[in-house]
């Protein structure tokens, strides 16, 4: 167990039915290895496209996290996944930072 | 320029100077006085027009490449209203998302509807728990009881073997044998009652165990399943009353499609304006083509030309401005429009936000399975563990049976032989104390055989219940497992394809952009066009001029007759106008009627006229507007 009070995940690129689980299975580790956690770092920088399932990943992390008392901030390079985050209300339940 | 001019007034002097020996004559005879300036002023119109149409021809390709851009732009915008109605279609559930919705609900209503019974007669099992709970407890003070009674037992069982020591061989045997019987029954007693003690401890326990689970878990359930419930009652709700109301929507994107279907409309018209300019140009071209063959060309000739070229100037340049804050509406409107869809103002349960419908089901199937599989998880555990307890309560019984059985044969077999061998005797006093304590334990064991026939019947529908509970469960989570994924990947699709549609929107948003900015690129270029215009101008302001003061008093007929000649071709309310305000400034400025010429001459009516100029007449502002409103001339 780590005593981290933020834990950052990268995601290495984009976020579609075809990986969701296999992310969600890394952030759900991170999350449960943490001892304590105030904010979740969720990395989408590398991201160009979120799909429906992707979102679906997205909002279970948001959930998990705010479980554990924890904040999410979400990071995004891509104007596309920024218009979708506004979109969705994503940006409303999580801080999402532009780059 | 002024290389220009001077390169064309050499070329057109050398072709003078050229004819001048053949013709000089000719000209001195017709023109003895004005040769030079008629020769000059011809020269003049030839620059003049060589202008106007470079500044026309100018226009023509700025205005064709404009025209090029505008039109994939007015494409992009029609795309654009396109996929902003299907994104208010998709995103509010009016295509798709209701019919979708309602069968999900409809699919979830089962699995749910099984908690729901479930959660009804799980009172019922927490009941049959409890009781069996209550009786097991009872059970085993039962046991403790039996023991207290059976205790004397192993005293008699010596007392049985002194006291038949005194007694002949085979009567002394006999005693013997009781009092062996008694201490096989009492040692099977310890070894069963030991063992079910054990069981019915721990079965008690389990028992207490899983009714304090099932009560936890069923009251959580029965929160979330109802919480479920009301985040999709209220969602189904809230799409209903969306559905049916759309006002806000509807009005706004209406307002949105209107501004933008204005400023392409302000855009079609300021393209319209080119060919206003040709058809002025032209006319200009003809009237400066027949001053130029005119004998007696005069100044008020030529103003005519100067203020009609005055006009196309200013025609240019509206234009010009029209079309640059056209292109800046289209710009503003499609990103409000941009703005509009990703806020979705109005629409607080958009389908495909965090919190809207789609993930309320998708939530909403996920947990339903996750309740599904730990209801059936906490049957199926709960089963198992009560399972034990029933197999005690059998041991009990037959146990029960089987002691009060032998103790009664023992205390029947201690009193016959008592009274046959020792009436009177300690024997008899044992024989009749075993059977005392056989009675006793016969009162308790017909007392418990009836807790234990109840408990056995509660047990037996507690475990009907599990049975019930669990082939249902199991039901459930196949039909989940072979159904649920088909239905999440219907709502995943609809939200996906919400989301296609507003990438598009935000693509098009882009490509618009791209296109403004290009056409504006072809706008710049407008203005060169109007330098030439302006250019001729200064050179028919330089002939005005060159040809002297006017003849001081009334227009003459030939003024009047070319004045008249111009005004025949003229087809536009604004061409007419310029006429008239010229005729009016040279009769103002000479004091000459003219009035009959001007009378029988004036311009003939355009034949169609939607323009809405300041300078319009109120007749004009009357004419009915085209269908992109204002500020068109037609032909």
């Amino acid at each position: 167990m780590n005593s981290t009070t933020t834990i950052s995940y990268t995601c290495s690129g984009d976020i579609l039915s075809t990986n969701a689980d296999a992310v969600r299975e890394e952030v759900n580790h991170l999350i449960d290895r943490a001892e304590s956690l105030e904010t979740l770092h969720l990395d989408l920088r590398a991201s160009r496209i979120v799909d429906s399932v992707g979102l679906n990943l997205i909002v279970s992390i948001i959930r998990k996290a705010r479980s554990r008392n924890a904040d999410v901030r979400i990071s995004i390079a891509n104007n596309a996944i920024r218009r979708i985050m506004a979109f969705t209300r994503i940006d409303q339940h999580a801080e999402v930072v532009s780059f | 320029m002024a290389r220009v001019l001077h390169s064309l007034f050499n070329r057109i002097s050398n072709i003078w100077s050229s004819c001048r020996d053949s013709v000089a004559g000719s000209w001195k005879r017709i023109l003895p006085g004005s040769a030079r300036a008629v020769r000059i002023s011809r020269s003049g119109i030839d620059i003049v027009q060589s202008h106007v149409d470079r500044g026309n021809h100018a226009l023509e390709s700025a205005f064709l490449e404009l025209g090029q851009c505008l039109e994939p732009l007015s494409d992009q915008m029609t795309r654009l209203l396109d996929a902003r109605q299907q994104l208010a279609d998709l995103a509010s559930g009016r295509i798709e998302g209701k019919a979708l919705f309602e069968e999900a609900v409809e699919f979830l209503h089962r699995p749910l509807s099984h908690i729901d019974d479930l959660n009804s007669k799980h009172t019922e099992l927490l009941e049959l728990l409890s009781r069996c709970e209550e009786r097991t407890g009872a059970m085993l003070r039962f046991q403790q009881e039996i023991r207290d009674i059976l205790a004397p037992l192993s005293y008699v069982e010596v007392l049985f073997k002194v006291e038949s020591a005194s007694l002949g061989r085979d009567d002394s045997d006999t005693f013997f044998a009781v009092s062996d019987e008694i201490a096989r029954m009492r040692h099977r007693v310890d070894e069963t009652f030991e063992a079910n003690y054990e069981s019915l401890l721990k079965a008690h326990k389990t028992l207490a165990q899983v009714h304090r689970r099932q009560s936890r878990e069923f009251v959580n359930h029965s929160e979330l399943i109802a919480s479920k419930r009301m985040g999709i009652d209220q969602s189904i709700g809230r799409l209903d009353d969306a559905l049916s109301r759309n006002s806000h929507f509807d009005f706004h994107t209406k307002t949105l499609s209107d501004r933008l279907a204005e400023r392409i409309g302000e855009l079609v018209s300021a393209l319209q304006m080119q060919d206003i300019v040709k058809q002025k140009c032209d006319h200009i071209m003809a009237g400066l083509s027949s001053l130029r063959s005119h004998q007696g060309m005069t100044p008020r000739m030529v103003d005519l030309a100067v203020n009609q070229l005055e006009s196309v100037r200013k025609d240019v340049s509206n234009s010009s401005s029209t079309i640059g804050q056209g292109l800046d509406g289209v710009i503003e409107q499609a990103l409000e429009i941009e703005r509009f869809c990703m806020c979705q103002d109005g629409f607080d349960g958009m389908i495909a936000s965090a919190d809207g419908m789609v993930q309320i089901l998708l939530d909403a199937l996920s947990e339903t399975e996750g309740i599904i599989e730990v209801t059936n998880s906490l049957i199926t555990e709960s089963h198992e563990a009560a399972a034990p307890a029933r197999e005690v309560v059998l041991n009990i019984s037959a146990a029960l049976v089987e002691l009060s059985i032998n103790m009664r044969l023992i205390a029947i077999n201690a009193q016959i032989r008592s009274a046959q061998v020792a009436e009177g005797t300690g024997l008899s006093t044992l024989a009749a104390h075993t059977a005392e304590i056989s009675n006793s334990i016969t009162r308790i064991g017909e007392k418990v055989a009836v807790d234990i026939d109840e408990l056995r019947s509660d047990m037996k529908r507690m475990f009907e219940l599990f049975d019930e509970f669990e082939r249902a469960g199991q039901q459930h989570a196949e039909l989940l497992d072979s159904e649920s994924d088909t239905v999440k990947a219907r709502l995943h699709r609809l939200r996906d394809r919400t989301l296609d549609v507003f990438n598009s929107i935000g693509e098009v948003v882009s490509a618009v952009q791209t296109a403004s900015n290009m056409a504006r690129g072809h706008v710049s270029r407008v203005p060169e066009s109007s330098g030439d215009l302006s250019r001729a101008q200064d050179i028919l302001e330089r002939l005005k001029v060159h040809l002297g003061s006017s003849d001081s008093g009334k227009l003459s007929k030939r003024e009047l007759e070319h004045m008249a000649r111009q005004a025949d071709r003229y087809s536009m309310s604004s061409e007419r106008q310029i006429h008239d305000r010229t005729m009016r400034e040279i009769k103002e400025a000479t004091g000459s009627s003219g009035e009959d010429h001007g009378k029988n001459r004036s311009p003939r009516p355009c034949r169609v006229q939607a323009t809405t100029h300041g300078s319009e007449t109120p007749a004009n502002r009357a004419a009915a507007p085209s269908e992109y409103g204002a500020n068109v001339e037609l032909f």
